[in-house]
């Protein structure tokens, strides 16, 4: 009985892509998440039988020689990028991206790593860090008695000095952008490192052609959508369902057999 | 005697495997472009029971074919532009190393050097057998319901979407792909029906997958049933004739 198999391949399936959509519900408040989705694909076939190719042509169904499948696989875990709501935070170190682009972001460990998640703030000698105190590339640093901070869609960084009446350029904030954001290998915290499926990373200024624009005072919100995660959830639970029943009638008949006298 | 043992054995051969294929249609409710199968069944005519009465001719049954049922599954919106769904007929054309395959699972996305790709990394084919390479600041991309790729507003390409003459001589691959046997003639579908920001779900429907499985159950047992009390009927026949005293 080979449907025992294929009934664990399903389960195995719908299991997976429970904890997906259990993981993008769990992130519906993350800053700039991005929603995944399974993607499942049908693992390979046997030929039992390759006799008998009929050569009716016409109608939707059509006879080939019997070909067993042997259940399903999961293809790949796809993150869809789309961007997310803007939320109105009127902090003015948040920064949302309205469009194409990422934040470079200098790791601990001396790597980049690169992250949508906005929610900035300065460390204690006046740098533009990440929630985490990563400093964002390239560096920012905000003067001592500064009233106000401007960041412009562009983003160049304009502070307003007590007593000034001119506003200063402290500097010019960049994005960067990859052919295949899907490629991106997630490390958690919001942040997402270069590999060689997502392509090396263009730098560019915020505005430019196929770049996004700077929003301050927004974060970008995640771009789960509940509703469709639930009705997923529902749609996965049953079909869990399902491959449950077909390995307890294959049990049945298996019995049913092994009660033979 | 033994005929209908035999005969009852053949027939839950092919409900053991109408249950595999009935498996793995559930295990692919939700596998993008998955066609679901059932099986076909023939009558195996055999010897004659008795040849010296010019008895009933015994019939086996066999499975010979698998029906595939090509009919569009449902349509699932998600609002990816790389997201491709064919409404009727037609395949996507994708190289898989030397060969190409073909595959109605259309949730593509793009590479590091911005070639269309689908999930394992094959190419998708144009209407010319080349791969579809977007340029570098790709912004906006358009696939036209004919399947002319559009970046930036300027035709690129347009997406190889073929049919074939005989249906029957496709063979499932594995990972949502197909083959095509030498015999059946792919062509070029002019004026295919592409929704972009869709993708096609799994045809099979699970209520009937869930009732057809309850019967490849119930007839399982019920052949059981058949093949028991004829046992039973040798055995009271050995036991009677060997109870005769001599």
């Amino acid at each position: 009985m080979r449907s025992l198999g294929i009934a664990a391949t399903g389960m195995l399936a719908q299991q997976l892509n429970v904890e997906i959509i259990s993981h993008n519900l769990a992130n519906m408040n993350t800053v700039a998440f991005k929603r995944q989705r399974a993607e499942f694909q049908d693992l390979l076939y046997q030929n039992a039988e390759e006799m008998g190719v009929a050569s009716s042509d016409a109608g939707t169904i059509v006879p080939t020689g019997v070909q067993v499948g042997l259940g399903v696989k999961t293809g790949s875990v796809y993150r869809i990028t789309e961007q997310g709501n803007l939320s109105q935070t009127s902090n003015p170190y948040d920064l949302a991206i309205n469009g194409q682009g990422w934040f470079r972001v200098q790791m601990p460990n001396g790597g980049e790593a690169y992250t949508r998640a906005g929610n900035f703030s300065l460390s204690g000698n006046g740098e533009l860090v990440t929630a985490e105190g990563y400093v964002v590339q390239p560096g920012i640093t905000i003067p001592q008695g500064t009233e106000s901070v401007i960041v412009n869609n562009t983003g160049q960084v304009q502070v307003r000095i007590a007593g000034d009446p001119e506003a200063q350029t402290v500097g010019q904030l960049e994005l960067s952008n990859f052919f295949n954001e899907a490629g991106l290998e997630a490390v958690g915290e919001n942040y997402f490192l270069e590999t060689a499926a997502s392509g090396p990373a263009t730098q560019g200024t915020p505005g430019d052609e196929g770049f996004g624009t700077l929003r301050q005072g927004f974060v970008e919100a995640a771009n789960v959508n509940p509703v469709a995660e639930i009705t997923a959830l529902i749609q996965a639970q049953r079909a869990y369902e399902m491959n449950a029943r077909v390995i307890t009638a294959s049990d049945e008949m298996l019995a049913t057999s092994s009660q033979l006298r | 005697m033994d005929n209908a043992m035999m005969i009852g054995l053949a027939r839950q051969m092919t409900l053991r495997r109408s249950m595999d294929i009935a498996a793995n249609n559930i295990a692919n409710m939700s596998t993008a472009g998955f066609k679901a199968e059932h099986e076909l069944l023939a009558e195996r005519p055999m010897g004659k029971a008795r040849d010296a009465e010019g008895g009933e001719q015994i019939r086996y049954v066999a499975d010979w074919g698998v029906l595939r049922d090509f009919r569009t599954g449902a349509l699932e919106h998600t609002g990816r532009d790389f997201d491709l769904a064919i409404q009727g007929d037609g395949f996507f054309q994708i190289q898989v190393g030397d060969n190409i395959q073909y595959t109605r699972d259309g949730r593509f996305s793009v590479n590091a050097e911005g070639g269309l790709v689908t999930s394992d990394g094959s190419a998708v084919l144009d209407d010319g057998g080349e791969p579809i390479i977007f340029p570098p600041g790709s912004n906006q991309i358009d696939i036209s319901p004919a399947g002319s790729v559009a970046v930036n507003g300027l035709e690129l390409t347009r997406l190889g979407v073929m049919t074939f003459d005989r249906l029957s001589s496709l063979q499932k691959a594995g990972g949502g792909r197909i083959t095509a046997g030498p015999d059946a003639g792919p062509v070029l579908v002019e004026a295919p029906d592409i929704r972009q920001g869709f993708y096609e779900s799994s045809n099979v429907n699970p209520v009937l997958e869930l009732t057809r499985m309850l019967e490849i159950t119930r007839t399982y047992q019920s052949v059981s049933k058949m093949i028991e009390e004829n046992s039973d009927l040798s055995r009271r026949s050995i036991e009677r004739l060997g109870s005769v005293k001599g």
